[in-house]
């Protein structure tokens, strides 16, 4: 009972019958109103013919003629005075109960043709009744013509039969369709119900094949996004404690394997010593890096991650950036250039230092870790409101369905990356929350081979 | 829908036509030389809103889809 298809149902059967029941008693009406509307026709034009026959004729025996006639076409009829006497009647046996219930119906009919519909007398028989004025002999009565409501109410009843069977049949033909109509209405929202239950229960992969343009289909899509996003969000989330442990377990190895060596004093020269407490310190500097990466993501979640805002000078960061990367681009044959077109006095933000030195670093060094050949450009541009400054790379580059989620955490471009260039996959995350930190924008665009280029749009203040 | 169901649907449109049907003809005189008739007649009246409504969806689909095509 609790389900959709049925309740649809049910709502449309019950509308097709709210509407079938008084529709059937409405035709009813309609044809029981036909049938005597024709029957009260009928008593009134013999009525009037009977009074006319009486009233217009000069023959002695007018009233025994009118008699004959009525008797003949087997109609039942009755003439009567005003005084109460009859002076004709065929087909008809008339108490002296129903004569006075007659002469009540005739003066409260107060002249007009129809007397009464239901007139029945003392057999129990229900009669419509039609009267017409008439003159003997000076004397005033009324001749009334009477017909049997019996066989009204018998055809009536017999229509009625055809109306209830016609609508069960209508009813029948109401389910069949309302069946159709339901389940197919329900059917997507069935299939939505399934699915969402399937992703709930972790699998991801469930899509709903849903082509309509309605809310239905949009809803879906909705479903598949979710689904697929998910997906993606499930995927990351292994792959980051798989990185996480993986770059926590390295060098806790380091640091128990060679603190073992030191402690158990197992070095041979002083020198291996020193090597050994080098080795410590770098992953020991390592962890610490990690550490304070995640701890930074962690504060700009809960936006407990306070900047100390002051006026920078863009430049001179830029500048500085350059000088601490150049020995390590060195090392590699890369060559960093700075095209910098920003004066030292105007172009100012607002911003905090180690946090814009921490965004143009992290984003030179991973230009010099992907780039094996060529150079790396730094080029800035002040505009009326924003200062732009690009970093561009002739590295290996990204692919362009790659692009929407480098910024996202331990998103690999290649899980082959990771292993080979090292890196915790939260740099780029890093960088763009401290962009959008400082109401900057950051952009990028990248040819797979030929090399990437981020574009940062910092707002400018005026003094 | 399995086809249970669509032969549920079946059967009942078809009572209901029949029904329909047989209180249409019954009151004629001869009802059986106008069954035939009376059945594809009221069959006609049934399925005219649907095929009513298939040929405005189809006919907006193809314009939509027209459409699409020549921007």
């Amino acid at each position: 009972m609790n389900r959709i298809d049925i309740k649809l149902g049910l709502t449309i059967l019950l509308l097709l019958i709210t509407i079938i029941l008084p529709l059937g008693f409405v035709m009813n009406q309609i044809f029981y109103g036909f049938y005597v509307s024709q029957a009260q026709e009928e008593t009134h034009m013999l009525s009037s013919q009977y009074a006319s026959l009486i009233n217009d004729s000069t023959v002695e025996n007018r009233l025994e003629v009118v008699e004959v006639a009525a008797k003949i076409s087997n109609q039942k009829m009755l003439a009567l005075s005003d005084e109460g006497e009859v002076w004709a009647q065929s087909n008809f046996s008339m108490s002296h109960h129903d004569t006075e219930y007659l002469f009540d119906l005739i003066h409260s009919a107060d002249s007009h043709h129809y007397m009464t519909n239901s007139f029945e007398d003392s057999d129990g028989k229900t009669y419509i009744a039609t009267a017409s004025h008439i003159h003997v002999n000076n004397a005033k009565g009324h001749v009334i013509v009477f017909s049997s409501l019996e066989s009204i109410i018998l055809s009536i009843k017999n229509v009625q039969n055809f109306l209830k069977l016609s609508a069960i049949g209508a009813l029948f033909l109401g389910i069949g369709l309302t069946y159709f109509i339901s389940k197919k209405l329900s059917q997507p929202l069935v299939s939505m119900e399934k699915a969402a239950r399937q992703i709930a229960k972790g699998n991801y992969n469930t899509r709903i094949v849903q082509k309509s343009g309605d809310e239905l289909g949009t809803l879906a899509r909705a479903i598949n996004d979710l689904a697929f996003s998910l997906q993606r969000i499930n995927d990351q989330r292994r792959e980051f404690f798989a990185n996480i442990s993986h770059e926590l377990r390295t060098p806790m190895t380091y640091l128990k394997g060679y603190s073992k060596v030191l402690r158990e004093e197992r070095w041979k020269t002083e020198e291996e010593r020193d090597q050994y407490l080098e080795i410590i310190d770098h992953e020991a500097t390592k962890l610490t890096y990690l550490v304070n990466d995640l701890f930074d993501l962690a504060q700009m979640d809960e936006g407990r991650f306070n900047l100390e805002l002051k006026k920078v000078n863009i430049n001179e960061i830029i500048k500085l950036v350059v000088k601490k990367t150049s020995y390590k681009a060195q090392e590699q044959h890369i060559r960093i250039e700075y095209r910098g077109e920003l004066s030292d006095k105007d172009d100012i933000v607002l911003g905090d230092l180690l946090r814009l030195e921490q965004i143009f670093l992290n984003l030179v060094e991973n230009a010099i870790k992907y780039t094996k050949i060529g150079s790396i450009t730094i080029s800035s541009v002040s505009g009326q409101e924003n200062i732009k400054i690009k970093i561009s790379d002739t590295g290996i580059g990204m692919k362009e369905e790659e692009l929407p989620y480098i910024f996202e955490r331990f998103y690999r471009v290649e899980k082959s990356r990771s292993r080979a260039f090292g890196g915790t996959g939260l740099g780029l995350s890093i960088v763009k929350q401290l962009v959008e930190l400082h109401n900057g924008t950051i952009e990028v665009e990248s040819i797979v081979g030929e090399g990437t280029e981020f574009t940062i749009i910092l707002p400018k203040i005026s003094d | 829908m399995n086809k249970l169901e669509w032969l549920i649907i079946f059967f009942f449109i078809l009572l209901g036509i029949i029904c329909l049907t047989i209180s249409a003809t019954w009151i004629l005189p001869e009802m059986h030389r106008h069954l035939s008739l009376t059945f594809i007649t009221i069959c006609i009246y049934t399925f005219i809103p649907i095929f009513l409504v298939a040929s405005i969806y189809i006919f907006y689909k193809v314009y939509t889809k027209k459409g699409k095509q020549n921007e």
